[in-house]
């Protein structure tokens, strides 16, 4: 339910002369932000600071059997499948192959966007795929001109590693 | 999904194909497209030049900016109303500028006699020649036409076949016609381009109103562009094209910061000179010398010309001849300490080039494209280095090494 004010607001804001001072996300817009929301890293922000990542998310579109990156290359990208699917490849010390399908809303690639080293796995687009990438020379932007969104993400993507260690301790300890 | 599947999925990447938007392209985009881009630049640096200056100037204020503008960003201030913000700013700092430049510069018309000026140059023309004749013994010597030093030259002449002759000596009536030609010079100069500075004055506030036209939307609207510029890259490449333009940017910024650095070097040191020879207008021509240096061989010529006049017309004779040489000396070491001091050791350090490579830089760009190469010689070989260095990267496979620290300075 919303507040009485809000709709007269809405309202206004779609009068001719104040939509001109006022910028309105288009639908697709929307449906990124909606799709943001639903990540780990980027689902504690607000709308607000949301709208301010969409101006540094780079959308890219992979055909189908494209690869997005292979192990080992250089990389500092963080991926958030928008639509299709990815598959992630590793081989392991036995020479089997392990794999891990992205459905939409996923994020990959974190492990290289904070520390710039080779990538940990092949990721490759199963079909045509649409990416959205966030790369470290953005978020050096971000802590310039926004730090308290900067630290935001990076808190996020710091408290993901944590879980991710202890899921692994836990797996060594088992 | 078995392994296999994903090997063949790998396979499928065809190595001599590009892959942009989900649709394959073929090699040729990656050499047509920076062709292109060169092509169009060369095409509007000799068809519609006053475009290009228009957009190199409008660029370099874009990087001096753009800080401005997103520090107003961040405090909730709109783009667009932060970019209108900060160009009034600047117009009423110009306007204010302008006003002192105008009152200084109807000052010194009420002092400086055009008549007493063209009478004093050639007092003063003479009075150099007489100074230079006593300090330089040689020249002396020459003027006299020394028969010790004429058969030295005759014999030098026989030895060496390519060797230049000794110039004529200079007797009195020479050295009068020669007065009487520097007078009819100066006479026949400020007459002849009285016309070609009103066609100048009208091309400048044409500029004016371009480079405030590109400078607002490149503020505003600059970062779409690069955004939508940056989408154009097929995926293979657009984490390391990414990089580069970042560093391209950041290296951008600090070239422009460096210039402001130099030109108050610059600025300083013919202030202060001119403060400690007795130079009228100290602070004016220290003034002129700051806005005038970025201008590559025309501006030192300007700072220098108009201390020159300034001197000449406003003091008398006997002191003037001794003033005028002295700030022309400054003038000269102010130069020569930016030639080959302050240019390499500020934009060296900055760019990661070595100072001898700086000053062939800039001795190439001037032979390719006179003053506009000086200017432009320094950022375009630091973007040619950064792009090899990217592509050695991309070939060699190894792993990118992180940015550097000084990326997340405010200044770098």
């Amino acid at each position: 339910m919303s507040l009485p004010g809000t709709s007269i607001l809405a309202k206004v804001r779609h009068l001719p002369i104040v939509s001109l001072i006022f910028r309105r996300l288009d639908p697709h817009q929307k449906d990124v932000i909606q799709l943001l929301k639903k990540t780990f890293i980027f689902g504690e922000l607000t709308d607000q600071e949301l709208v301010h990542l969409l101006h540094l998310l780079h959308e890219r579109t992979f055909a189908a059997g494209e690869t997005i990156f292979n192990e080992g290359e250089p990389g500092f990208g963080l991926y958030v499948v928008l639509r299709g699917e990815v598959v992630i490849g590793k081989l392991d010390h036995s020479g089997k192959g392990k794999v891990a399908k992205l459905p939409p809303g996923e994020a990959f690639g974190e492990v290289s966007f904070i520390d710039g080293s080779g990538r940990s796995a092949t990721a490759t687009a199963s079909e045509k795929t649409e990416l959205l990438g966030f790369y470290h020379t953005e978020l050096f932007d971000l802590m310039k001109h926004n730090p308290v969104l900067a630290s935001k993400i990076l808190l996020a993507l710091a408290k993901q590693m944590g879980m991710r260690m202890r899921a692994m301790l836990q797996l060594i300890q088992n | 999904m078995p392994i296999s599947h994903l090997k063949m999925l790998r396979a499928d990447n065809h190595p001599h194909q590009i892959v942009f938007q989900g649709r394959r392209f073929s090699k040729w985009v990656k050499l047509g497209l920076p062709v292109l881009c060169l092509a169009v630049l060369w095409f509007l640096y000799h068809a519609v030049p006053i475009l290009f200056s228009s957009l190199i100037v409008s660029v370099g204020l874009y990087y001096l900016l753009n800080p401005v503008v997103d520090f107003l960003e961040t405090h909730s201030i709109r783009r667009s109303a932060g970019t209108a913000l900060v160009l009034l700013s600047l117009f009423f700092l110009f306007y204010l500028v302008w006003l002192r430049i105008m009152s200084f510069s109807s000052s010194i018309r009420e002092e400086v006699d055009l008549d007493m000026f063209q009478k004093n140059i050639v007092q003063t023309v003479e009075k150099v020649i007489v100074f230079a004749e006593e300090q330089i013994p040689l020249i002396q010597r020459l003027v006299d036409g020394d028969p010790h030093l004429l058969e030295h030259s005759a014999k030098s002449e026989k030895n060496e076949s390519h060797a230049k002759p000794l110039p004529a000596p200079t007797s009195a009536p020479s050295k009068r016609k020669l007065t009487q030609d520097i007078e009819s010079f100066v006479r026949q100069q400020i007459m002849s381009r009285a016309f070609d500075m009103a066609k100048k004055v009208a091309s400048l506030f044409a500029n004016f109103l371009l480079i405030s036209y590109f400078t607002f939307f490149f503020l505003k609207d600059g970062r779409t562009f690069k955004k939508n510029l940056i989408e154009w890259i097929p995926n293979r490449y657009f984490e390391p094209a990414l990089k580069f333009f970042y560093e391209l940017n950041r290296r951008m910024q600090s070239y422009l910061q460096n210039m402001l650095l130099d030109c108050t070097l610059v600025g300083t040191m013919v202030g202060l000179g001119s403060h400690f020879l007795g130079v009228p207008y100290p602070v004016v021509l220290g003034l002129a010398a700051f806005i005038l240096n970025s201008m590559p061989l025309l501006g030192p010529a300007l700072y220098t010309a108009l201390g020159l006049i300034i001197t000449i017309g406003t003091m008398d004779v006997d002191k003037s001849s001794h003033v005028a040489l002295g700030y022309f000396g400054i003038c000269v070491v102010s130069r020569l300490c930016d030639d080959f001091v302050f240019i390499p050791t500020i934009y060296g350090r900055s760019h990661h080039l070595h100072a001898v490579l700086v000053i062939a830089a800039v001795l190439v760009g001037e032979s390719v494209a006179g003053a506009w190469g000086m200017f432009l010689a320094i950022p375009i070989l630091s973007i040619l280095l950064l792009g090899l260095q990217i592509v050695r990267e991309i070939s060699a496979g190894d792993v990118a090494p992180p940015l550097p620290l000084s990326a997340f300075h405010p200044f770098a």
